[in-house]
């Protein structure tokens, strides 16, 4: 039994990508010298103990196996976009290890749509709608947004520019890492904003 | 023979396009752009830029605009584009001409030690800067060090003949790369050497 569970992992393995959200877009959004040079007073906890894989739905108007040329079968993504709310806090904050005397907050996604749209055989668009919560101790502040492969936001026409990371030839998942956590690093600092924190 | 005189003014006065140069001056909007305006800025430190008076006149290294030279206020440049750096990452930024006493906080002394370009056959320019740059922290030297970045601007690439454009049309186009090239060696270089030696000083 345990082996026929292993040989299923690996050959799920093999028509499936996980995408790691680990903040490697969203660098130049930082600013690398208020983490190291502002004096920070107050210290915030990051509970890492969520950490469950979800799969990023696809919807298109194409069927799924002209799809499966452009993409794996399965975009799978960790739920923790710790990493991320970790850039944003660092700046105002320590980020501490004690959860018991600090504030406890943690990040975690729950719905990536893929929208993708065809045209001669190509991918012509390609959006990305992402459902999450912010959890600040106890209570769970929604996050809700979306983006384009422009790096456009849709709902809130809020505009910013990315440098240095628009690499010319990026891969498919690439550039759905690249929106993901462009737009998380949006949505977290608009819900810790307002939480006002 | 009046026209034989005509043309042998003309084609001097061609040839001694920008030779009579005054020294090309900052122009913000280059660099507009690539700066960054949303960044959570430090609030407990400043920063403090020291780039004295300079003016460097060169010849372009290529044969199109062999005759041309550009006057560049390197000082002021260097100074302008230093504090706009700055400021992407700071709320207290002063500028200076002269070193009098070195304040505390984050102290950086740039000069453009060199810069060498070369026009293209159309209107492209290659430039190559090369930039002093001694960094302090609350009085603490954290390193000296000279930056060398080489850049084109060659997708404004266009397919008309530049040879009388050369005064009109390219100056303007190999300025705003001096401008950005300079921008990015503060981005690309400087700032990664400030962030390594901060982290291990603070």
């Amino acid at each position: 039994m345990k082996k026929i569970s292993f040989l299923m992992l690996i050959i799920s393995s093999l028509f499936s990508q996980e995408i790691i959200i680990n903040g490697f877009y969203t660098q130049s959004l930082v600013n690398p010298f208020k983490i190291i040079l502002d004096k920070k007073e107050e210290s915030v906890y990051i509970d890492n103990s969520n950490n469950k894989i979800i799969n990023i739905k696809v919807e298109s108007n194409e069927d799924s196996s002209f799809i499966g040329n452009h993409l794996k079968e399965n975009i799978q993504i960790k739920s923790s976009c710790n990493s991320i709310l970790s850039q944003i806090l660092s700046q105002t904050y320590n980020i501490s290890n004690d959860s018991i005397n600090n504030p406890n907050i943690s990040c975690n996604l729950t719905n990536i749509k893929l929208n993708i749209i065809y045209e001669d055989m190509l991918i012509k668009d390609m959006s990305i709608d992402i459902e999450g919560y912010l959890k600040i101790n106890d209570k769970k502040v929604i996050l809700k947004d979306s983006i384009d492969e422009e790096l456009n936001n849709h709902e809130d026409n809020y505009n910013w520019t990315i440098r240095a990371v628009l690499p010319e030839q990026l891969s498919n998942e690439e550039k759905i890492q690249q929106m993901i956590e462009i737009i998380l690093f949006k949505m977290i600092q608009k819900g810790l904003k307002n939480e006002n924190i | 023979m009046k026209t034989f005189n005509l043309l042998t003014i003309a084609l001097v006065a061609i040839f001694m396009t920008g030779c009579l140069s005054t020294p090309v001056p900052y122009k913000k909007e280059s660099i507009t752009s690539n700066l960054k305006n949303d960044l959570v800025k430090v609030k407990n430190s400043s920063v403090t830029v020291i780039c004295p008076d300079s003016r460097l006149a060169k010849k372009p290294t290529s044969v199109t605009g062999g005759a041309t030279t550009l006057d560049i206020d390197t000082g002021t440049i260097n100074r302008e584009v230093a504090k706009e750096f700055f400021k992407q990452y700071f709320n207290n930024v002063n500028i200076s001409k002269k070193e009098t006493n070195i304040p505390s906080g984050l102290v950086i002394k740039s000069y453009i030690i060199d810069y060498e370009y070369a026009y293209g056959y159309t209107e492209s320019t290659d430039f190559i800067i090369k930039l002093h740059v001694d960094a302090f922290y609350n009085n603490e030297k954290l390193f000296s060090k000279d930056y060398k970045r080489e850049g084109d601007n060659k997708i404004l690439l266009s397919l008309r003949s530049s040879f009388l454009l050369i005064a009109v049309d390219l100056k303007p186009k190999a300025m705003e790369l001096f401008h950005k090239l300079l921008l990015e060696i503060y981005e690309e270089n400087v700032k990664q050497d400030l962030i390594k030696s901060l982290k291990n000083k603070v």
